[in-house]
């Protein structure tokens, strides 16, 4: 028996790719970076936008006053509305984490598939 | 308890008063000579008017309280005793920041080394004047910030004075917003002397540009009105680019620039720092935060709404009742008594802080020895 629902061949998203889905009544959007595979509700906690409609990439991350240095290259997934960033692993803001984020949903391949659990809730990681 | 609080309340009770913005000034330019450098006494002297640079607008009534004016012309600001009897003594006022007007202005002129020294010899002769023989007066350090290391060393030649509790500057900055890293140096000079960095409205000439982003305003009564678009300009400036991410010691006040637009500031910074934190990757912390841990403001001109129990719904949009610090603007015509600027509605705990629990705080000073019958 496979846990989850499936929602697409592995092969069909790319490397830093953000793809939505319809998962019962949910919506997920499913990132690849690399050859692993994120999944988080499809809703920002915003405004409402799919957050499959936006960017996957890096962000500035912190740094020395007057320093502006680039990191954490498809980690992040930003809003197409507002460009809030999101965290791909565990579906936290990057600007405030504990009070906005989006679900994350387990997902798991098997024989080139994609599976997602979204009646599961992935508990977030501690913050430290 | 709750009692007493209500007697309290009701009372006409002493309480002390800290007044944060009060402007001393020279009875004549000519009295900086004994101060100034050898070098810039010809400067001086050949267009003694030009010094310093004259503020672009009149106050078509007279920048003056009428009944701080003397026969001779001279007003309250340019005599110590006056201070004493008409500000300090009449509303029992514990400590009284002087803010100048004189050093804002040489933050404008191009001729920088010149401003500076004008700027050392100002500072020499408040103290010899004014600081030094009135304690209830505290000093600000003018500085010429186009030169921000001869700033920094003004700063640092000044700083352990005693009478000292501050670093002056105008709000409108030289050539670049009060955030470039180029004023560095200003700020870690104040943190290393202990010293509060106040920032005063000042009409703009020359290099500090215009006062609004729509051009020169047209009248007094435009400019004054639009003091505050500067203000947030440059608090804007400041946070965005790193000032208090980098120097969390430092201390901010705005004189003289209004609180209304405060918490818009706060809400508009952070909903931008939402979206473009990558931008500024040094802030660590939300916007309105560093705002307010390190930044406090003058009350005068005490914000007038139709309905006076709005200013307590705006303090609690600050987010904070520790901000605002109270000042009369004295001798100018605006001027705000401690007794009925604050309306009512401000009462007990969050009266005595305005009043003076927030600068003794922020200026760390001791508690003053003379209290002022205020109405709580």
């Amino acid at each position: 028996l496979i846990d989850g629902v499936f929602v697409c061949r592995a092969d069909e998203i790319r490397d830093g790719e953000a793809r939505g889905f319809e998962v019962g009544r949910s919506r997920v959007v499913v990132i690849r970076r690399k050859d692993q595979f994120y999944a988080l509700h499809d809703v920002c906690p915003h405004r409402a936008a799919r957050l499959c409609d936006g960017v996957v990439g890096g962000t500035a991350v912190p740094s020395e006053v007057g320093v502006v240095r680039y990191g954490r290259d498809g980690e992040i997934l930003r809003c197409p509305w507002h460009g809030w960033e999101f965290d791909i692993t565990n579906g936290r803001s990057l600007h405030d984490p504990d009070r906005q984020r989006v679900r994350s949903y387990p997902v798991r391949v098997d024989g080139g598939q994609v599976y997602i659990s979204v009646g599961r809730r992935v508990a977030a990681p501690s913050l430290d | 308890m709750n009692t007493q609080l209500k007697t309290s309340v009701k009372s006409n009770v002493a309480s002390y008063v800290i007044d944060v913005d009060v402007h001393e000034s020279l009875l004549s330019v000519r009295d900086l000579l004994p101060h100034l450098d050898r070098v810039w006494h010809p400067y001086l002297l050949e267009n003694i008017a030009a010094v310093p640079p004259r503020h672009a607008y009149v106050v078509p009534h007279g920048g003056t309280r009428k009944d701080a004016k003397r026969s001779d012309g001279t007003t309250g600001g340019q005599h110590l005793e006056q201070i004493q009897e008409q500000l300090l003594d009449a509303h029992g006022i514990g400590y009284a920041m002087l803010t100048g007007e004189f050093g804002h202005k040489l933050n404008t002129m191009p001729q920088q080394q010149f401003a500076a020294g004008l700027a050392s010899a100002y500072n020499d002769w408040a103290l010899d004047t004014l600081i030094t023989k009135e304690p209830r007066l505290k000093g600000a350090i003018a500085v010429a910030a186009q030169l921000p290391a001869a700033a920094a060393r003004e700063i640092d030649r000044l700083g352990g004075h005693p009478g000292m509790v501050q670093v002056m500057l105008p709000i409108g900055s030289p050539d670049v917003a009060w955030g470039d890293e180029k004023f560095h140096p200003i700020w870690e000079a104040a943190i290393r002397n202990h010293l509060v960095v106040g920032f005063h409205v000042a009409p703009p000439t020359a290099l500090t540009g215009q006062l609004t982003g729509a051009g020169w305003p047209k009248s007094y009564m435009e400019a004054r009105s639009a003091y505050p678009n500067i203000f947030q300009a440059q608090l804007i400036s400041l946070v965005c680019n790193g000032v208090f991410a980098k120097f969390p010691d430092l201390r901010v006040a705005f004189i003289e620039g209004g609180f209304a637009w405060v918490p818009f500031v706060m809400w508009r910074l952070d909903q931008s720092w939402n979206a473009l934190r990558a931008e500024v990757p040094w802030l660590t912390r939300r916007p309105s935060e560093y705002i307010r841990a390190q930044v406090r403001l003058g009350t005068q001109p005490f914000e007038e709404p139709q309905d006076p129990k709005q200013i307590l719904s705006l303090i609690d949009m600050m987010g904070s009742e520790d901000m605002l610090m109270f000042s009369t603007d004295y001798p100018h015509w605006d001027f705000d008594s401690p007794v009925n600027a604050l309306p009512e509605v401000i009462k007990g705990d969050l009266r005595q802080k305005i009043l003076y629990r927030n600068a003794m705080d922020f200026y760390q000073l001791p508690l003053p020895d003379h209290r002022a019958k205020v109405p709580f």
